[in-house]
């Protein structure tokens, strides 16, 4: 990385710097030309004399002529704008572009920090140094050189008009320049060493929150919220000392600023007016300096501010990439495969290796392993067990000896050397905010795919994608993409690689939870088609088990109010076909709400949902808006039920018991979702049961026939719902809510007995992971893990707790590597001798972390 | 037609635990919990279950069924407006008796964070508590002192 600023600028921005500075210089002469007309259209052609005019080769009369130049005039306004504009836009693309180069050069130099490293480095601080401390810069860069340039050309020309009125006062005007040049820098020094404090401080505390926030459930559980609030306003205490610090140091800067720009008229006034009292300057050159003093100010502050800038802004880059440089971070090449970069092979050496510090004292003189067999690491408890498999997978390098798979020492083998070689399963693996499947794909995500540009729908957008990652040298692939290394996988497309990941994930026992996850999901309403069958199929065999489902269920039948289902799908005995999920936004939609109308069930449900949002009123008054009772409503979040009481006791009541114009879409909304055994409030009449059941004759005649809603006596799939309320064809009764295990226990057979349990892994698979994996349970992440290295058929495979224990689902995690990978080494971490005896050979350390026996 | 909310309150305003308490909150705790319905016979909870929740009678009844020499025997019937299981709620203690319906029946279920929610909120219902456990315990007392 370039070592300062000036020189990161000028290196990867120096076409861009010199564009904006033409353009500024082109702008000098509009500019002047934009001052010099006016003035000749008052003297010449609002109070001038002997017209027609000869211009360009025309003749003017004087109403004419002034018409020309006042066109003139407005062109060189729209010109110079114009030119402002190209300018700005100039200045702020070359800044975020900058910008972006450097936090992916950032980001890039993480990659290439060796393990040890982050023992140090805190997520906190990088993605505080990444984002928050250099977006400074980047309004800055764009006019590192333009703003000297043009404010310092504005300078000279108004310094050298002094001059040229008269040496003395010239003189004069620039005495305490040199004064400013020599004691600025000097307090700015101040401020600069202030600011990385700052900058430290706020590093600390960015990692202290995001140490607070990752591990909430340590905070519920040891009811440390208290302590880490502290914590964190400690922190902000520190940052409110060197904050006032700052403003006294900057302000004093601003202040003796000030007193020396004020300091110069002085010095006019006295010199300049003694000079013309002695007759030795003229009075009109006096005025003419003062006000060309005036003009001065304005550049010369503005270079102030810039030098003030420029010095805090530089010694900030420095700051930073200080963070991220060091004599230890590995090669370049390391993150990019070389050309010579030899695949991987062979058996697991150890060669006098000694761990170092931290390890434990992990101490083995020599140790081989075959490809085909297993070795189980026991004993050395105090590090050395975890050091020895952290350094197997190439999580770092021992301080002697070495660790080797065939040749290739692996703390320094290349990331695509080890990702196609080596597998490593810990206790807690990473997963990323994406599907299931990605992440099971996780490890065969090493193919970079080019921006595949041809015949792509949105080439353009793709195309404006690589220029900008080129001109900021940032990585020249598709995100996404296909990144898929189908042949690490041994398969030759996509398909074979789905029916293999097919297969993983039934052997490792994952299928059945993706299996029930999927029954509660729902399917894109694009794909919703494909699904009818199976839907069908399902409840075919749910109907076959001869259950008496209607304890548990109610069914839909035309001319009776389905108790348990809400108001919206009452009216309408059906579902829209949507992606949207929630029934209020459902009513809003533009296809719903129009049968809404048609029907007149929105006038229904306006009067039910303003008499809900009465009762909601009534609730929020006899507790408190701030009460935890309102988080135990089954069907309105408190959030809906305080705004709908707010709304219920501002408004006027009316007689017709409809609600005020404003309430009517909250009113409907509230109806829309109102199921009556769940929420069991008065407001259901039986002349509003008879009038929502006319309104559903209605409804039911607009929507026959329409492919946009999926009526409830048709048998088509509905995206609007889950999968088993596809496959239930009716809705669960509230009451009977004790009951409906045993019902989801009957649809997991009948999804069995129609053989759809496949197109349910799939859909299952799709499921989102959450951030750092938070919607799935510790055994789901660990099997993904699992699943990942399988699909990606590594040489080595090293496991630090997965394999470790008597636990059945660990017992099983052995002949199940041995089944799917006959040719790898198996490393794994033992915890006793019995465990140990499962594999081919065992690496027996002590208490010392010295290897004791084999 | 399912029980309403106004059904839960009518029940509530008989049960002692609820009799200082106006309708209005009546109806939040109503709303809080949630109408069940059992078939009779159906068991609402058995003897050593977790006490997760206390139930007030709506409609119907209930048996309770108490263990003795490895007979289940029924030692009381409870009928609308009487509230079962709240002891092991408040006092996180696994179910002493089994619970099961003796008829039709639908109760207001009140689980555990929306009981205590519920008592922090409303202290006259708290104190009623306080003062019927009281009365139990008073009752219990003089029944050992009358065994000795």
């Amino acid at each position: 990385m370039e070592p300062s600023f000036i020189r990161f600028v000028w290196r990867h921005s120096r076409r861009e710097q010199i564009g904006i500075l033409l353009l500024t210089v082109l702008s000098f002469p509009l500019v002047y030309i934009s001052l010099e007309i006016p003035k000749i259209i008052v003297n010449e052609a609002i109070s001038g004399s002997d017209f027609p005019r000869d211009l360009l080769g025309l003749s003017l009369e004087q109403v004419p002529y002034l018409l020309f130049l006042c066109a003139a005039f407005l062109s060189m306004v729209v010109a110079i704008n114009a030119i402002k504009w190209f300018m700005n836009v100039s200045v702020g693309m070359t800044g975020e572009r900058m910008l972006r180069r450097l936090r992916f050069t950032l980001l890039q130099q993480v990659m290439r920090f060796r393990m040890k490293r982050f023992r140090t480095v805190k997520p906190g601080e990088v993605i505080q140094s990444l984002l928050g401390e250099i977006e400074p810069l980047g309004g800055f860069i764009g006019e590192v050189i333009a703003t000297p340039a043009f404010q310092g050309g504005l300078l000279v020309v108004y310094c050298t008009f002094i001059f040229m009125q008269d040496v003395f006062l010239g003189l004069a005007a620039i005495s305490l320049y040199p004064l400013q040049a020599f004691l600025i820098p000097k307090l700015q020094k101040k401020v600069i060493r202030l600011n990385k404090k700052r900058a430290g401080n706020t590093r600390r505390l960015a990692d202290t929150i995001s140490e607070s926030v990752g591990q909430i459930a340590d905070i519920h559980t040891n009811d440390t919220a208290r302590w880490h609030m502290a914590q964190v306003s400690g922190r902000l205490h520190t940052n409110t000392l060197i904050r006032m610090d700052i403003f006294k140091r900057k302000f004093t800067i601003k202040f003796i600023n000030n007193f020396l720009n004020q300091l110069t008229p002085f010095f006019f006034y006295s010199i300049g007016g003694y000079l013309v009292i002695q007759g030795r300057l003229d009075f009109g050159s006096l005025v003419a300096v003062l006000a060309a003093y005036k003009d001065l100010a304005a550049p010369w502050r503005a270079l102030l501010t810039y030098v003030q800038n420029y010095s805090d802004l530089s010694s900030r880059y420095r700051f930073v990439i200080e963070h991220f440089e060091g004599a230890d971070l590995f090669e370049m090449d390391r993150i990019y495969p070389g050309p010579d970069a030899k695949p991987l092979s062979g058996p697991l050496q150890i060669e006098s290796l000694e761990g170092g510090a931290g390890t434990g004292g992990l101490t083995i003189p020599r140790f081989t392993l075959q490809p085909r067999t297993s070795a189980a690491v026991t004993g050395g408890d105090s590090g050395a067990r975890e050091a020895l498999l952290r350094f197997a997978a190439g999580l770092g390098e021992p301080e002697r000896g070495r660790i080797a798979l065939g040749n290739q020492a692996l703390g320094e083998a290349s990331l695509p050397q080890l990702g196609a070689a080596v597998a490593f399963l810990g206790t807690e693996p990473g997963i990323v905010n994406r599907s299931i499947r990605d992440n099971m794909l996780y490890g065969l995500y090493r193919d970079a795919p080019a921006f595949a540009l041809a015949d792509h729908p949105e080439a353009k957008d793709l195309a404006l994608a690589v220029a900008e990652a080129k001109r900021t040298g940032n990585i020249l692939a598709d995100p996404e993409g296909d990144w898929i290394d189908y042949a690490a996988a041994g398969v030759d497309g996509a398909e074979a690689l789905e029916d293999r990941l097919l297969h993983l994930v039934e052997v490792t026992g994952l299928a059945q939870d993706l299996r029930v996850s999927a029954l509660s999901m729902r399917v894109p309403a694009n794909e919703a088609e494909q699904w009818t069958d199976a839907i069908l199929a399902a409840r075919q065999a749910l109907a076959e088990t001869g259950a008496d489902l209607g304890d548990v269920l109610e069914f839909w039948t035309e001319d009776r109010l389905n108790t348990n289902s809400a108001l919206l799908t009452n009216a309408l005995y059906a579902m829209p076909v949507t992606d949207e999920i929630d029934l209020g936004a459902m009513a809003a939609l533009p296809a719903v709400r129009s049968v809404l109308e048609e029907s007149k069930a929105d006038l229904l449900f306006a009067e039910i949902g303003w008499e809900i949002a009465a009762e909601f009123a009534q609730v929020v008054a006899a507790v408190d808006a701030n009460s935890p009772v309102l988080d135990g409503f089954p069907g309105y979040s408190r959030g809906e039920i305080v705004a709908a009481a707010e709304v219920a006791d501002q408004a006027p009541r009316s007689r017709d018991g409809a609600p005020p114009e404003e309430a009517i879409e909250l009113s409907i909304g509230l109806a829309a979702r109102y199921v009556q055994t769940r929420d069991r409030l008065d407001v259901l009449t039986d002349d509003r049961v008879r009038r929502l059941l006319q309104a559903r004759k209605l409804a039911m005649r607009q929507i026959a026939g329409r492919d946009d809603f999926v009526r409830f006596d048709e048998n088509r799939f509905s995206p609007a719902r889950t999968i088993a309320a596809n496959i239930l064809g009716a809705n669960r009764r509230f009451d009977r809510r004790t009951a409906w295990p045993m019902l989801d226990e009957r649809v997991r057979a009948a999804v069995q007995d129609a053989g759809i349990t496949d197109a349910l892994v799939r859909l299952g698979l799709t499921a989102v992971a959450g951030s750092r994996g938070a919607a799935l349970t510790a055994v789901t992440k660990r099997r993904i893990a699992l699943v990942r290295a399988l699909l990606k058929r590594p040489k080595l495979i090293v496991l630090d707790g997965p394999g470790a224990s008597a636990g059945a689902e660990d017992r099983a995690i052995l002949p199940l590597l041995r089944a799917e990978l006959p040719e790898a080494i198996i490393l794994f971490a033992a915890q006793d001798r019995e465990i140990a005896a499962h594999a081919d050979r065992e690496i027996r350390l002590g208490a010392d972390g010295a290897l004791i026996g084999e | 037609m399912s029980m309403n909310l106004s059904d839960a309150v009518s029940a509530m305003r008989d049960t002692a635990l609820f009799r200082h308490v106006d309708d209005k909150r009546l109806k939040v705790v109503a709303m809080v919990g949630e109408t069940l319905s059992y078939r009779p016979g159906e068991r609402i909870f058995e003897r050593g279950d977790d006490g997760d929740a206390a139930y007030i009678v709506i409609d119907g009844a209930v048996d309770v069924l108490a263990q003795s020499e490895g007979i289940e025997k029924k030692v009381a019937r409870l009928g609308r407006g009487e509230i079962f299981g709240e002891i092991a709620v408040l006092c996180n203690l696994p179910r002493t008796t089994a619970i099961a319906a003796s008829e039709e029946l639908t109760v207001l279920r009140l689980g555990r964070d929306e009981l205590l929610r519920l008592l922090r909120e409303f202290p006259d219902v708290a104190l009623e508590m306080i003062r019927i456990l009281g009365e139990r315990l008073a009752a219990t007392t003089e029944r050992l002192a009358a065994i000795r």
